[in-house]
């Protein structure tokens, strides 16, 4: 089997180039259902991974940052397994929002966070073994807050972390800026038709 | 709604709040990127140092939570599948392939270290099974290439895909339903070889 991953070009809404991705060899075609191809285990976990579980706890307001933006309003935290950090997020986190999407620690962060740190002895009864990042190199894209990134180097100090960012946001300010131009666009030719 | 600087500015002062500086580091890295062609720019050279990254030294680790999300009703996967395949194939062959020195070139390039990858879904703005499904097939099979291929060599690979269906993962349970479980998907990825 053979990947192929062809460039298309920029993409205009700024999230990056575009990609075409295929299997040059293959002619069947995708199977209706994922779990055909990845063997998925429902995760139970042990006693003492329930007791040192990473959690998440609203910590309280610490107002706008020093940035124009209003929406920075929320401590957190991130703990379990001898870690914990500290988080700023925009919003609240608590309504599904668009805005601040970015910007806001979700739910799979600490569910990530336990399953790292879950011993080998723990992770025995599920499909994976458990991990150490002692010393090793460590990406994390789309960080938004960055809560795993730190998390990580929190957890292993001798890991070296890169939390990136993308430009989703800027995406986003794109759509705004054109709802406001057609907006404008209808609202000018309604009032010339009145006139 | 928020821009890219305020998304640095983010990123950094979480960095400074919690006394990592020294060792977690933000950059920009749309998705789409070619991780080896933004090597420099993600990993300034002063950074760079006691890393050998550029010199052989891979990307071992790639994460990412809560990215599986769609934008305008649709879930466009491409662009993030490419840059976590480039930083999987991140450094020069020569150097990933030194440890292996006996065996043929063929061998050799089966035998290059892996890139470990942690992605953690869970259904919002759309992004259900469906929608997420050639995504994660599309992983599946880049790993599934670098597990036929590492076969005779030893090197342990898999993927899996681990739902928690536990709700007492994490106390802050607003986040955990039935409906919406929460998906850890690990995988080895391959190196540069495996993926023309």
């Amino acid at each position: 089997m053979s990947l192929l991953i062809e460039e298309k070009g920029d993409d205009p809404a700024c999230l990056g180039s575009l990609f075409e991705i295929s299997d040059s060899d293959s002619e069947n075609e995708a199977p209706t259902n994922y779990t055909s191809i990845i063997p998925t285990v429902a995760m139970q976990p042990s006693k003492e991974m329930l007791e040192d579980s990473v959690s998440l706890k609203v910590k309280g307001d610490c107002g706008s940052s020093s940035t124009n933006s209003t929406a920075i309003s929320h401590f957190v935290t991130l703990s379990g397994h001898d870690t914990s950090i500290d988080l700023v997020q925009f919003n609240d986190g608590v309504e599904d929002r668009l805005e601040g999407t970015g910007g806001v620690c979700w739910g799979c962060a600490p569910a990530l966070c336990s399953v790292l740190a879950t011993s080998n002895a723990e992770a025995n009864s599920v499909s994976f073994q458990g991990t150490d990042f002692s010393g090793k190199l460590v990406l994390e894209l789309g960080a938004g807050t960055g809560a795993v990134g730190l998390w990580i180097a929190a957890h292993w100090p001798s890991a070296k972390v890169r939390v990136t960012t993308l430009r989703c946001y800027c995406f986003l300010i794109v759509v705004k800026l054109q709802v406001l131009i057609i907006l404008s666009y209808l609202l000018t030719n309604t009032i010339g038709y009145i006139d | 709604m928020t821009d890219l600087a305020e998304a640095q500015d983010l990123l950094r002062r979480n960095i400074a709040l919690n006394g990592l500086e020294g060792r977690c580091f933000a950059a920009e890295l749309p998705f789409g990127t070619n991780v080896d062609a933004a090597l420099q720019k993600i990993f300034p050279s002063k950074d760079l140092e006691g890393l050998n990254i550029g010199k052989g030294r891979r990307i071992d680790v790639v994460i990412a939570s809560d990215c599986t999300y769609s934008y305008m009703a649709k879930f466009t996967w491409e662009p993030l599948a490419h840059t976590i395949l480039s930083a999987a194939s991140c450094g020069s062959s020569s150097e990933k392939l030194h440890s292996v020195e006996t065996a043929g070139e063929e061998r050799r390039q089966s035998c290059m270290p892996t890139t470990e990858l942690w992605l953690a879904h869970q259904e919002r703005y759309g992004a259900n099974d469906k929608a997420v499904r050639p995504f994660f097939d599309f992983l599946a099979q880049a790993s599934e290439i670098k597990s036929k291929l590492d076969s005779s060599c030893g090197i342990p690979t898999s993927s899996s895909f681990v739902e928690i269906k536990h709700p007492q993962i994490g106390e802050d349970s607003q986040f955990y339903s039935e409906e919406y479980p929460l998906r850890i998907f690990h995988a080895l990825l391959p190196g540069k070889s495996a993926v023309s």
